[in-house]
């Protein structure tokens, strides 16, 4: 018997290669998107030759731009509100005891993990049940509403890391409370205010299923758009457009990332 | 610096502090606690974790508020006021500077919040920089200094704003051996240079002891005893006191005509004990007295020696040997032998003598 051999009890042969197959099946689609959309051809499915001329018809089309700016002024909301109400749980949930801390993280992080669509119909029925017109005030309203999760993780987090003497010292120093979140607490939350807003902007961004529901006829946000382009066929315009999402979407998360590593 | 002395004195008269229990109940931290802590005093708040000292300290910066008492220093009452009011300042046992600011802008802070623009501030922030050794630091974050330099800035940024008061707590429990040595003599140093008054946290009797003009020893949210350190060394008020400051070793003795009689028999001679006396209805003779031995207080010596035992150790410690021995009524004594005394092996019965007046009766 080799005695020197180390026995690794993590290690299963198989594990590999299903999580490479995982990995295809997942990105796979989302090449197949991007490349396509510098496709000649009308033709989705069928390689014809490099162009950007998609890009160019998206860039054109005043609907899409439509669609763009509404959901631009959505997230835009929909970021500054669940921020400022983040900012306010967190800081609220310090001053709290331990087991009241935690169930109201259980509530406010709920959201996250609850089926979309329990939520989507839950929000149309409250929108129904107080008789508020469907259009751009619910959908702005429900994305501040599911945002604020978003939000409210990196700067709790960055909240907790924090040596909560600083507070502390800050008064002991002279500060009054107002002048202790604006010279202590708000520039040491910082990072994470950028996280947490990114975050939200980028979930706000992206949400299909509860604007869907809330939206009403006039309201048209890009990830509806999209889905009404899909009703007539995939079109390279289609991968055109998903495509730059995709990349605003991988800068918006790669510049959260950083944004709560940033002098953690 | 200008003396901050300005002040009649801090009083904290009857203080009670309740927190809840974690497992339910209620913990007092505080119990009726009144000092009287002078101007321009090192005073040390001294006892093991959990005693209420540190509880005091905040009370007094005014991060806790008093459940019952007063604080007041001079003419001004404390505990009615917010932190951000009060004329004390404190240094974090964390150091809790502000990660975000430099070392200039954290010193620099306290000040601004007294209305003055930075540049107001900054002859005052070089100058607190420098009495704390560190006036080439000021363009560097906290994060690049070592833990005895962010000490200093803790202590710069506090003492920058001239309080009369600084409360320091525990502030030198973070720094290793040798760093903290050379921190108690700065510290000494610039309370005596700044004349403020300083109340010093700490469970480290040695700490308490070198560094304090007086010091108050606690005892589970009450004060025990409040003496110079010689009194609380030499004359502990309880056997608490005794056990808790320095070495000490513990005989249960009767109070007979002849002197104190011990389980084993043997008499101490009454001419060996002090303290006695105060005692109430234990000096009147027949009563049980605890009787309290350091280890220089003991000597050995011949046959005709009062007390008799057998060395059970005998401990090289550098400086001086310590010889443990046990009496024979099976009490565990500690004695310090002068420097090039011969060693007594284990199991040698020696005779044992209390220097005149050195021993010391305590309440139990």
């Amino acid at each position: 018997m080799n005695r020197t051999r180390r026995v690794d009890l993590r290690r299963f042969p198989a594990f590999a290669t299903v999580s490479v197959l995982l990995l295809v099946f997942l990105y796979l689609p989302l090449l197949v998107v991007v490349v396509y959309a510098f496709n000649t051809g009308r033709i989705a499915t069928i390689w014809e030759g490099f162009s950007l001329h998609w890009f160019g018809d998206v860039v054109a089309n005043a609907d899409i731009r439509n669609a763009t700016l509404t959901s631009l002024q959505v997230a835009a909301v929909a970021t500054v509100c669940s921020v400022v109400l983040a900012i306010g749980i967190a800081l609220g949930l310090a001053a709290l005891r331990r087991t009241a801390r935690g169930a109201v993280m259980l509530v406010a992080g709920a959201p996250l993990v609850l089926p979309e669509i329990v939520l989507a119909v839950a929000t149309l029925a409250m929108f129904a049940f107080l008789d508020v017109p469907l259009g751009m005030t619910t959908v702005t309203l429900a994305h501040i509403a599911f945002c604020v999760p978003f939000a409210l993780l990196p700067i709790r987090a960055r909240l907790a890391d924090m040596d909560q003497r600083v507070f502390e010292a800050a008064a002991d120093l002279g500060a009054s409370p107002w002048r202790v979140f604006r010279r202590v607490t708000l520039p040491l939350l910082a990072p994470g205010i950028v996280a947490g807003a990114l975050m939200a902007f980028i979930v706000s961004l992206d949400d299909f299923l509860i604007t869907f529901f809330v939206a009403g006829p006039g309201t048209t946000t890009l990830p509806i758009y999209i889905y009404g382009m899909l009703r007539v066929g995939i079109t390279p315009a289609v991968n055109a457009l998903s495509t730059l999402i995709l990349l605003v979407s991988l800068l918006v998360l790669a510049a959260a990332y950083f944004a709560g590593r940033k002098r953690g | 610096m200008t003396s901050a002395a300005s002040h009649d004195g801090l009083r904290i008269k009857g203080v009670t502090r309740r927190f809840p229990a974690p497992e339910g109940g209620i913990v007092t931290a505080l119990d009726d606690v009144s000092l009287a802590i002078e101007p321009a005093e090192f005073f040390v708040l001294l006892g093991p974790s959990g005693c209420g000292k540190t509880t005091l300290l905040r009370t007094i910066a005014g991060l806790e508020y008093p459940d019952e008492g007063e604080v007041w220093l001079g003419s001004e009452r404390l505990d009615v006021l917010p932190p951000y009011k009060r004329r004390v300042n404190t240094v974090f046992q964390s150091y809790a500077l502000f990660p975000h600011l430099t070392v200039a802008e954290n010193v620099s802070f306290g000040l601004e919040m007294e209305g003055m623009s930075r540049k107001e501030a900054a002859p005052l922030v070089a100058e607190a920089l420098e009495l704390v050794r560190l006036p080439e630091h000021g363009r560097r974050r906290p994060a690049q200094l070592s833990g005895g330099q962010q000490q200093r800035v803790a202590l710069a940024r506090a003492l920058a704003k001239r309080p009369e008061v600084l409360l320091l707590d525990e502030p030198l429990a973070a720094l290793d051996l040798k760093l903290r040595r050379g921190m108690q003599t700065e510290l000494k140093r610039i309370q005596q240079t700044t004349g403020v008054t300083f109340v010093f946290v700490t469970h480290d009797q040695e700490e308490a002891i070198s560094l304090g003009d007086r010091l108050a020893v606690f005892q589970e949210g009450t004060v025990a005893q409040v003496g110079t350190p010689q009194e609380v060394y030499e004359r502990p008020a309880n056997r608490f006191v005794a056990d808790f400051i320095g070495e000490t070793s513990f005989l249960t003795a009767e109070r007979t005509d002849a002197g104190f009689r011990l389980r084993g028999g043997d008499v101490l001679p009454a001419d060996r004990v002090s303290g006695a006396g105060d005692m109430g209805d234990t000096g009147g003779g027949g009563g049980e007295v605890t009787i309290a031995l350091r280890p220089e207080h003991l000597v050995i010596g011949g046959a005709d020696a009062p007390l008799h035992g057998v060395v059970r150790e005998s401990v090289y410690v550098g400086s001086d040997v310590r010889v443990g021995a046990e009496l024979a009524g099976g009490e565990q004594v500690v004695v310090r032998l002068p420097v090039g005394a011969a060693f007594p092996e284990p199991g040698t019965r020696v005779g044992l003598d209390v220097l005149p007046g050195r021993g010391w009766a305590v309440a139990s």
